[in-house]
Parts: structure tokens; C-alpha cells; sequence
């Protein structure tokens, strides 16, 4: 008995050898914690987007100017191409 | 001159008129616009003729200016040096294409909200009243008014060093109201601002306007 203990003891403490299965962490890398972080970043852009043309929507009706008709059509390209670049942009990273 | 200015403003005989004729034909994207064609807000009277509207000075937005060609460097540093990222953070070429688009409408929708910030954040003065909208983040913006004749004091301070080289300065007007203090911030040639606001307080308590 006394000899098996010995023998696990040897093992263990044996330069290079561990007992304790380590858990397969090949699939976290830097990509994947990117990819997660990029996913928040472009949801909260294109919430941000969405708040900027109701925001000039009020705002043009609170002052308003002959420039206005220009910012508001304004707006709404800039909600368009944030919606389609954050969607491109977004699948990508993804699919990458 | 005549056609813009309202003839009971030309009446009062004011130095204020002259002083700002120069701004009368500024286009309405400018910071300092006399006796604006076509311009309106929220609670106009019929009858009441709008004299002045403000906007801070450009270089005020000199902060967000720097962080859009920040970003612009960032992009243009991050295609040359793609290989390097790649080795070292093993991303591939897709990754970069979409940090690349994800990038270039970050800039667009920086430089799109820092100008509406810009043209929103306005202040307006009447002959009867002053007007506050301070646009300040999204999530809230500020509209107050005062009349006239609850003007108290007028003061401006030109105190920074772009103001000093730029020429612009903070409007400051106390006010007998529940909001004690207006605070025109950062708009161009603030003494005549200020003249104009004191003649209108004037020609209000002799009843001419």
C-alpha cells in the first residue's frame, strides 16, 4: 500500500506531470472575445443611430430653419448606411 | 436693410441695427445670423420678429474635430499594419474588412452628431423674448425662454484664449425668473450680443416694440 502511495506521490510531484485534467480552452481566443465585444459595440451604435434621427426629428420641429428640410433628409441616410454598414459590419466579424 | 429689419425695430433708432447688418445675408448654417428669412420656433408669436440667432463658435467643436482625424489615422494605421495584428492577435483578413466598415461609419456618425449638436444648440433673440435650446447629449435636450421684460442684467466675458483669438465669449443674462441665468455659450462677438439684447430691453420699456 505504502509503496502505491509512494509511487502517486513520485508522480505528482514529478517535474512536468500533473494529475488535475485541465479543461480544453483551445476555443476562447482573442477573436472570440472580439467578436462578442464587437457584437455589443455595433448593437449600442445602431441604438445610438436610431436616437440621433428621433432626436433631430424633435429638434427640427422645435426650431425651424430652411436648412432643416436638408439635415433631416440627412438623418435619415446616415440612420440608413449606420444600419447597413453596423449589419455588414457585424456579419462579418461574425463570420470571420 | 429695410426689407429685413421690421419697422418698428428701424423706428427705435438703436445702434444694434448697424452693428449686425453685416450678418443679414449669412447663410443659416453660420453661428451668427441677423434678422433671419424663413426661420421659426416653437411658440413664435404672430408678429414677433426673431433679431438674433446664435451658435457656438466651430472651434469649440475642436475636440470632436481632433477625435474624427484620430480615428481616421487609427484606420488608415490599422490597413498598413494588418500583418502584424494578425501575427500576433492570429485575426484574420474578414476581421480587418469589418472592423474597416465598422470604423469608417463610426467616423461618419461622429463628424454627423458632433454638427447637429452643433446646429442644434442654438440660442434665439427676439423682440419679446430670449430663447435657450442647449442640445446637450442624446438622451436629453434643453428649451427655455424668458421675456423681455424679466431681463435684469446683461453681462459677457471673454476669458478663454481661443475666445481671445477667435473672438468669441459667453453671453451672461441674469434673469427675476424661476431660472435666475441664461448662458449664451461660446457664441461670436458677444458685445454686440449683449448691445443688442440692451437696446431691445430698452425699446421694450419705452414701448416701442
Amino acid at each position: 500500500m505504502s509503496s502505491i502511495f509512494s509511487i502517486i506521490c513520485a508522480k505528482f510531484f514529478q517535474f512536468g506531470y500533473n494529475f488535475v485534467p485541465e479543461p480544453d480552452l483551445s476555443f476562447v481566443n482573442f477573436t472570440w472575445i472580439f467578436k462578442i465585444l464587437f457584437f455589443v459595440i455595433i448593437f449600442g451604435y445602431i441604438f445610438f443611430a436610431f436616437l440621433l434621427t428621433f432626436r433631430v426629428r424633435i429638434l427640427a420641429d422645435t426650431v425651424n430653419t430652411p436648412f432643416n428640410k436638408v439635415v433631416r433628409a440627412y438623418s435619415v441616410i446616415h440612420l440608413v448606411i449606420a444600419l447597413i454598414g453596423g449589419i455588414l459590419a457585424l456579419a462579418i466579424i461574425l463570420l470571420a | 436693410m429695410a426689407t429685413r429689419v421690421p419697422k418698428k425695430i428701424l423706428h427705435g433708432n438703436q445702434s444694434f441695427v448697424q452693428r449686425i447688418s453685416d450678418t443679414f445675408d449669412k447663410s443659416p448654417v453660420t453661428t451668427f445670423i441677423g434678422f433671419p428669412q424663413q426661420t421659426y420656433f416653437d411658440g413664435q408669436n404672430k408678429g414677433e420678429n426673431i433679431v438674433l440667432i446664435l451658435r457656438q463658435h466651430p472651434v469649440t467643436y475642436l475636440p470632436q474635430m481632433l477625435f474624427i482625424i484620430a480615428l481616421i489615422v487609427i484606420v488608415v494605421l490599422l490597413n498598413f499594419s494588418w500583418d502584424t495584428i494578425n501575427s500576433i492577435l492570429g485575426v484574420n483578413l474578414a476581421f480587418i474588412v469589418g472592423l474597416n466598415i465598422f470604423s469608417i461609419i463610426l467616423i461618419i456618425t461622429t463628424a454627423f452628431f458632433s454638427f447637429i449638436r452643433w446646429f442644434y444648440t442654438v440660442n434665439i433673440v427676439t423682440d419679446e423674448r430670449i430663447v435657450d435650446l442647449d442640445f446637450n447629449n442624446i438622451m436629453s435636450h434643453k428649451y427655455s425662454e424668458a421675456q423681455l421684460e424679466r431681463l435684469e442684467d446683461v453681462t459677457h466675458n471673454v476669458n478663454k484664449f481661443l475666445g481671445l483669438v477667435f473672438d468669441f465669449g459667453t453671453v451672461v443674462i441674469q434673469t427675476a425668473g424661476s431660472k435666475p441665468e441664461f448662458q449664451f455659450d461660446n457664441v461670436p462677438r458677444p458685445r454686440d450680443v449683449q448691445d443688442t439684447i440692451l437696446d431691445l430691453l430698452e425699446m421694450k420699456q419705452k414701448g416701442q416694440i
